[in-house]
């Protein structure tokens, strides 16, 4: 680093497999100030260095874990990391942001971002230890799940490694396969398919151990900040304390905001009740768990243990997981969902892709589109839980039915044809996580124009039409949920404060215990010793998610791509909190577009461009 | 005026059930309701930071007045994603 910020490691790791070599670059105070780290770099990174035509899965796609500047440090939540890849499920922009402990792990071990380029030969896993790198064989680690491996791989480095992986689905290059950490106390960079980019290079694991914190500019004066705004930060997220994002199951469902039978229903409050966090605190739940520096604690261990299926003993199905393992496909069977979930866990597999995908089937099988010779004469029918568990086997294993499940909707779409599109709910070719965009006109639009596909998280703005404001973004009072007005300029601003979280890397949950961009301003400038305020936090935010857009922009993303299934842009449910209600999308995407500073057809114009200092030459 | 009110689990009354009918003034509002049911225990070691209401489908915040025979719906904060 040519000048010493605070925050920042100062390195960043190289590693090409093919070659098996490895070095490291500085980081720069430009690149810091430029693009703050995290989801940032990971942009710039992909941006300038994956060729347009690279295949996924090739050598020429980079593999990258990317820490921000607050990971690793005493800042609330801050134990996140962001990992990309051009993905092989969606062809565009691929990323997905995890927490646990790996990523201050990484920091603490010397480096600020660890890059994988090229392909191994032969299975092999890093392991990253206080500065010094090696690649070894992972031969005999091919085939474990992500529990055994993270035993196995402890065992052959240090008790005290912190170690992500890919399961068996990752392995084979299964296109809704993620990268997983902390074992059994499991945090899932599930989206995109990126498990499968790992496995392509046949990176099994990734051990890292590191003792070095990183230094802080203004230590004294951020610990005197953190402790102000750490009571608020508990309080007002003691619903996620004490039952984990499962939490949202109920309001979610009366806000009919929670997806039931395939996104075609609008209610199920019995369902909901009999799988909600409550339920799952008085049933299954052992205890809870942290992320790094996390005072909420959202993680939750469950056990259960019966005779039909084997024990589970490990981390508890998330909100998303209930939602589409539950509501979608109709299940109400609180045990079965817990042991789907840890199945998925163990393969290496995104729940999101795999409850939509069993939805998708059992409506499919429900209208004849597949039958019996299609899925080796299994019945797939609502609320059969075994149906569940028996694809999820498949998907996992890479056998029957399920090993084309496991391609993804893009996939399915060319073997089945158009019918995929209407029943399959996706945008850009990633799943729906548990949210219907017609509880919340921002929804949808976040949907359609998110980077990744679809990502309730891309933009957040949801919140902020429920009763969530933020004075110094310009949000002093909340939006009404069903209507259009301003929600093209909130979705683009609140995309961009999401881009700063994601850079940071700390954990959106901060936002609903109260911390503002004026409050991560301050953070990261005592944390680096470098100037931030609320405005060139959000520029830098601009900045990024317009990188992203010209990134998939290379891929053929438009307007034609911003886009929603007609299922939600026409179909009206008849019950539930949201009923009645379609989003105008195509009316909120002009408003986003002139709000974006884009054209019409969904292009960062030359002069955003320059404005925002964006140069698309190397 | 007469308006019911429903809780969510974990939140119950100190009877054990989830519904309640309550008599309460004219131009009460959604933040005296919470304060009311918050002085009487009802939501356990949760402030009225940790829960929110709803009305008529929707999110309502402290000012919201209610009206007659209007269903208030308390549920435990939508904390996280």
């Amino acid at each position: 680093m040519d000048k010493v910020l605070g925050g920042y490691a100062g390195e960043i790791l190289w590693v090409d497999l093919t070659k098996r070599q490895w070095h490291t670059e500085n980081v720069s105070e430009t690149m810091a100030k430029k693009w703050i780290g995290g989801s940032g770099w990971a942009v710039e990174t992909l941006f300038h260095r994956v060729p347009a035509d690279a295949d996924a899965l090739g050598p020429e796609n980079i593999l990258g874990f990317f820490t921000g500047p607050l990971t690793g440090t005493v800042i609330p939540s801050s134990g996140r990391h962001c990992i990309a890849a051009k993905s092989p499920l969606t062809g565009i922009w691929g990323e997905a942001s995890v927490g646990g402990t790996w990523g201050k792990a990484l920091k603490r071990a010397g480096y600020d971002a660890l890059i994988l380029t090229g392909q191994a030969s032969e299975p092999v896993y890093l392991w990253i230890n206080n500065g010094k790198v090696e690649i070894r064989p992972a031969g005999s680690l091919w085939g474990l799940d992500t529990y055994e491996i993270e035993e196995a791989v402890r065992e052959l480095t240090d008790p005290k490694a912190e170690v992500c992986s890919i399961g068996p689905a990752g392995e084979r290059m299964a296109k809704i396969a993620g990268l997983f950490t902390d074992g059994r106390e499991g945090r899932t960079a599930a989206r995109c398919g990126l498990g499968a980019v790992a496995g392509s290079k046949k990176v099994k694991a990734i051990a890292v151990y590191g003792n070095k914190p990183p230094v802080l500019a203004y230590k004294d004066e951020l610990l005197k900040r953190i402790k102000e705004v750490v009571p608020e930060i508990t309080e007002k997220n003691k619903g996620l304390t004490n039952f984990g994002t499962p939490v949202l199951v109920l309001p979610c469902e009366q806000l009919g905001d929670f997806p039931v039978k395939n996104w075609t229903g609008g209610s199920w409050e019995e369902g909901a009740k009999s799988i909600s966090g409550p339920r799952l605190a008085e049933t299954y739940l052992t205890g809870r768990y942290h992320c790094a520096s996390c005072p909420i604690g959202c993680g939750r261990r469950v056990a259960i243990d019966n005779e039909v299926h084997d024990s589970v003993r490990g981390a508890g199905p998330e909100y998303e997981t209930l939602g589409l393992f539950g509501g979608s496909c109709l299940i109400d069977n609180l045990e079965a969902i817990c042991y789907a979930n840890e199945l998925c866990n163990r393969y290496g597999i995104d729940t999101i892709e795999v409850g939509n995908l069993v939805a998708f089937s059992m409506e499919a099988y429900e209208k004849g589109v597949i039958g019996k010779q299609d899925t080796g004469g299994r019945e797939i029918l609502w609320g059969d839980a075994e149906a569940l568990i028996g694809l999820i086997q498949e998907m996992g294993e890479g056998s029957g039915f399920g090993a084309v499940l496991a391609e993804g909707f893009p996939a399915l779409a060319q073997r089945y044809g158009e019918i995929v599109n209407e029943i399959g709910m996706t945008a850009k070719g990633l799943s729906f996580p548990a949210h219907d965009p017609r509880a919340y006109n921002s929804l949808a639009l976040g949907y359609a124009t998110a980077n990744r596909g679809a990502d309730h998280l891309e933009a957040f703005s949801h919140a902020f039409e429920r009763n969530l404001t933020m004075p110094d973004l310009g949000i002093a009072k909340s939006f009404d949920r069903f209507s259009s007005q301003g929600k093209g300029a909130l979705v683009a601003k609140t995309q961009n404060l999401m881009m700063v979280f994601d850079s940071l890397a700390v954990c959106k949950f901060l936002m609903t215990g109260g911390i503002t961009p004026t409050v991560l301003a301050e953070w990261l400038s005592l944390a680096t010793g470098s100037e931030w305020d609320v405005e060139s936090l959000m520029r830098t935010g601009e900045r990024i998610f317009n990188l992203k857009r010209l990134y998939n922009i290379k891929y053929g993303v438009d307007r034609r791509m911003d886009t929603l299934p007609d299922r939600i842009l026409k179909n009206s449910r008849a019950t539930g909190g949201a009923a009645k209600n379609l989003p105008p999308l195509n009316e909120m995407l002009d408003e986003y577009y002139i709000a974006r500073g884009w054209d019409s057809q969904g292009i960062p114009t030359a002069d955003k461009l320059k404005e925002l200092e964006i140069s698309i030459k190397n | 005026m007469i308006i019911t009110v429903y809780l969510y689990p974990p939140l119950r009354f100190p009877d054990g059930t989830e519904r309640k009918q309550m008599k309460v003034q004219d131009g009460f509002t959604i933040g005296g309701l919470l304060g009311e049911l918050k002085t009487g225990r009802i939501f356990g070691d949760y402030s009225e930071q940790a829960v929110f209401a709803i009305v008529d489908d929707d999110v309502v915040i402290d000012d919201y007045v209610l009206q007659a025979c209007q269903t208030v719906k308390i549920l435990i904060q939508m904390a996280g994603g």
